[in-house]
């Protein structure tokens, strides 16, 4: 009885594990890049967003100076404005804008 | 059920080894598109057959098997089911099922929410992950087998070690281990980066959550053991700066270090090489951990006993070094900064906290191996005491503390003396003014406990102000009272306010360390029934008395045989409270050493303390009776009892009995004695405050892990845009 469990479970992991080398196994789409990057490019224009409002906390909390926190902000906007760009780009070439 | 286990195992290696050569197919381009998903598959195997493995040994606990010498030696018929579930981890075997675990479960999980990112990183990633799961599965089958079984099981076990028969021990260890294989996964992907030449900020996005979920985990088990160690184990201290407690400290601190760093790569494009040597460091030391504490090769207070795994530990250890720094040489031209570091900057403050922090790793790491360099050096062992621990840690410790409250005082980029002065009066003021209370109403000429409550305060102060003026700028810009604005501002950033709650924790804590060390009183006298201990405060503790019983446990059986003193508190010359400690005798597996009576009094003794704790102090207290004369009586009984049992040759049904009542012949036959107690007690003011700042620090970790990290909009790039003139409708200045 334990001999067939210990069989019945090998033949079941090696099914699992060797599956995706079976004739015909699908390959990744070629999209998936795109969005992988789309993603990328969103999480950092959010971390840019992220970053202008903790700058205007600084500035509200007296730890930088006005015409300072406006040099950097121009900065950041800049860099945010860039990534946005970039995002439409990408939804054009995925013909898949994300309403 | 054994064959199904040891064949588990066995394939789980299979698995990890031929998925690890899959994954480096994959990561040379050999038929990477299908070589990658079936590393990708190797690895949930792996998961699903440690977990069935674990199952296995799990129910040979529950079910008493003792065919399973791992069983024997570590549970017995009258271990509890609580404690039995939890026995597994008692053993090396047990621990070691447990890490392959973990690590599967927590490297599937992390694998399967790339989601197609980092496909040159993943592969590489892939590889470490199973090169550490086919080393544990290895170790289970050659070197550390759970499934060894014997032909003929033993009626009882040895049973658990009575010092592990605590409520947070059941989690102390899984904690632990789950912080340590949590850490692998930065560690995996860290050296993906590092080989794929992917060393941007990709890899640090993907694994912070779980850099965050390691160093939450790990402080947990941290705390926990602290707090087995304050309760259980009768000495009457939190941390002794043992061998396992610092191997778990080691890593929590460079984790702590990398956690910080790693927003200053992200933001600035700044330390790179630290941020990757750090995070290598932190998975290294994890291992070193698990090695610490399995191998025997120091001695601790969590001896867990000599194995023979060590050198397979050391062995991998050299070798993920090596490969970790050829790693880092050879990608060095880009790990390069982006940026210049300015010193009056926020970044510049987490670069001073991380060299504290490394410092102190550092003097641990030292104070932990000296008996081992000692002999290498010298032939001859020599260890460093608590007080070497403590003399050397703590100007780091303050540093740390004290760069907490600063450095959210500072702005990114380059912040100015005049705004920082202005920022830091009233913390300065905060902390001077502690200092100084400390000092007169404490009436203590300690530097180090005025320093500790001086910068703790600072910090606290630091962390409200921040947080008070975070919520008063989005009362100006929304319609929030005042809860809800303090409340959206907290959930608005949960990484950052998470970690100031995490800073405020530290600096309770290290009042709680500061009060309770410089102001504790430490009392232990022998005393006999009517006795009084003086305390502080105008208390005295009234030693009224003696008792005695057999507790039984599961079965029937006798668990323990338990000695109380009964205590009286007095406060102001009138009795207040009740306390009564114990001191139990566990039996021993070995009754043809030791005779059927004798063994009840000859296994393990432990202490159960009484604790009466507040929010001012903790009054602890331990009582000892005379052990050798306990023994002595019950082996004159032993003798007594044998030579019945010999002469009558008695049937089971008229020896139970008897035996039942010699033990209770030997507990009254002590008792009429009307016999004294060591009594030990330990008077400390604020030690809640330590498990307070923990509790903080633990809130704090799991408000910044619950950060999402997902982008938070799906909206067209337009509908961005309009976020963006959405903040612009507050100009600066």
């Amino acid at each position: 009885m334990n001999t067939l469990a210990v069989i019945a479970i090998a033949a079941a992991t090696f099914a699992f594990v060797l599956w995706p080398l079976r004739p015909g196994a699908p390959t990744p789409a070629p999209d998936d890049a795109l969005r992988v990057e789309r993603e990328r490019i969103a999480l950092a224009k959010d971390r840019k967003i992220d970053e202008i409002r903790e700058l205007r906390g600084d500035h509200a909390a007296g730890k930088i100076e006005a015409d300072r926190a406006r040099e950097i902000e121009r900065t950041l906007r800049a860099q945010a404005a860039d990534l946005m760009h970039q995002l439409d780009e990408l939804d054009e070439r995925l013909g898949d804008p994300v309403a | 059920m054994d064959v199904i286990g040891r064949a588990l195992l066995l394939l789980s290696l299979f698995i990890a080894v031929g998925g690890m050569a899959a994954a480096l197919a994959a990561a040379r381009g050999r038929s990477t598109d299908r070589m990658l998903p079936v590393a990708r598959r190797a690895l949930y195997a792996l998961s699903l057959l440690a977990i069935g493995a674990f199952v296995i040994l799990e129910i040979a606990f529950i079910r008493h098997d003792f065919h399973y010498p791992v069983v024997t030696g570590h549970s017995s018929l009258t271990t509890p089911l609580f404690y039995r579930m939890s026995a597994p981890w008692a053993s090396q075997e047990g621990s070691l099922l447990l890490w392959l675990t973990l690590m599967s479960i927590v490297s599937t999980i992390s694998i399967r929410s790339l989601k197609g990112r980092m496909r040159e990183v993943e592969p590489y990633a892939l590889a470490v992950l199973l090169l550490l799961g086919a080393f544990f599965a290895g170790l289970l089958v050659f070197a550390a087998q759970p499934f060894t079984t014997v032909p003929v099981a033993p009626e009882d076990g040895l049973g658990l070690s009575p010092l592990l028969r605590y409520p947070t021990m059941m989690i102390h260890p899984p904690m632990l281990y789950s912080g340590y294989t949590l850490f692998t996964v930065p560690f995996a992907f860290a050296i993906g980066a590092l080989a794929a030449g992917k060393v941007g900020t990709a890899w640090i996005v993907h694994t912070r959550r779980y850099a965050l979920a390691a160093w939450l985990l790990l402080g947990v088990g941290i705390i926990l053991g602290s707090r087995w160690s304050y309760a259980e184990l009768g000495w009457g201290g939190y941390w002794v700066w043992d061998p396992v407690e610092n191997a778990s400290l080691m890593p929590w601190l460079t984790a702590t270090a990398f956690l910080h760093t790693i927003v200053v790569q992200e933001r600035r494009g700044m330390l790179k090489i630290w941020n990757v040597s750090l995070v290598l460091v932190t998975g290294i030391l994890c291992l070193l951990g698990t090695f610490l504490v399995r191998s025997g090769v120091l001695s601790s207070i969590h001896a867990f006993g000599d194995s023979t795994v060590g050198p397979f530990f050391l062995t991998l250890i050299a070798f993920l070094l090596i490969t970790s720094i050829a790693l880092v040489l050879r990608r060095r031209a880009m790990l390069q900064p982006e940026g210049r570091l300015r010193p009056l900057s926020r970044e510049s403050m987490f670069l001073f906290g991380n060299l504290a922090l490394i410092v102190l790793a550092i003097v641990i790491l030292w104070g932990t191996f000296f008996p081992l360099i000692s002999e290498a050096l010298t032939g001859e062992a020599s260890a460093v005491g608590p007080d070497w621990f403590t003399t050397y840690s703590t100007p780091a410790t303050l540093a740390i503390v004290a760069l907490a409250g600063l450095a959210p005082m500072l702005p990114w980029g380059a912040g100015r003396w005049a705004s920082l002065r202005r920022v830091m009066l009233i913390p300065l003021l905060a902390g001077i003014l502690a200092g100084v209370v400390t000092a007169i109403a404490g009436n203590t000429n300690s530097i180090t406990a005025i320093l500790m409550v001086a910068v703790a305060a600072f910090t606290i102060s630091a962390v409200t102000l921040e947080l008070r003026t975070g919520a008063r700028t989005r009362r100006r810009t929304t319609d929030d009272g005042r809860f809800a604005a303090t409340w959206h501002t907290i959930t608005g950033n949960r990484r950052r306010y998470g970690g100031y709650l995490v800073h405020a924790g530290l600096a309770t804590l290290l009042l709680g360390v500061a009060a309770s060390s410089a102001f504790d009183t430490t009392r232990q006298e022998p005393m006999r029934e009517g006795e009084k201990l003086a305390l502080a405060g105008g208390r005295e503790l009234e030693f009224a008395g003696s008792s005695g019983r057999i507790v039984l446990g599961e079965n029937d059986r006798v668990e323990r045989i338990e000695f109380s003193a009964h205590m009286r508190l007095w406060r102001n010359g009138k009795p207040a409270e009740r306390i009564t400690p114990s001191h139990d005798f566990y039996p021993s597996g070995a009754a043809f050493r030791f005779g059927p009576v004798g063994r009840f009094f000859e296994g393990e003794e432990t202490t159960e303390i009484d604790l009466r704790s507040n929010p001012m102090r903790d009054l602890w207290v331990a009582a000892t009776p005379d052990s050798d004369a306990i023994v002595k009586r019950a082996a004159e009984v032993n003798a007594g009892f044998v030579k019945i049992l010999d002469e009558q040759n008695l049937p089971p049904e008229v020896a139970g009995p008897l035996l039942a009542r010699s033990l209770q012949g030997i507990i009254d036959g002590h008792l009429a004695t009307r016999p004294q107690v060591i009594v030990r007690a330990i008077d400390a003011p604020a030690v809640a405050w330590v498990w307070i700042g923990a509790i903080m620090m633990i809130l704090g970790g799991l408000i910044a892990v619950s950060q999402p990290t997902r982008a938070r909009t799906n909206a067209h790039a337009k509908a961005l845009a309009r976020v963006g003139r959405e903040i612009g409708k507050v100009p600066v200045g």
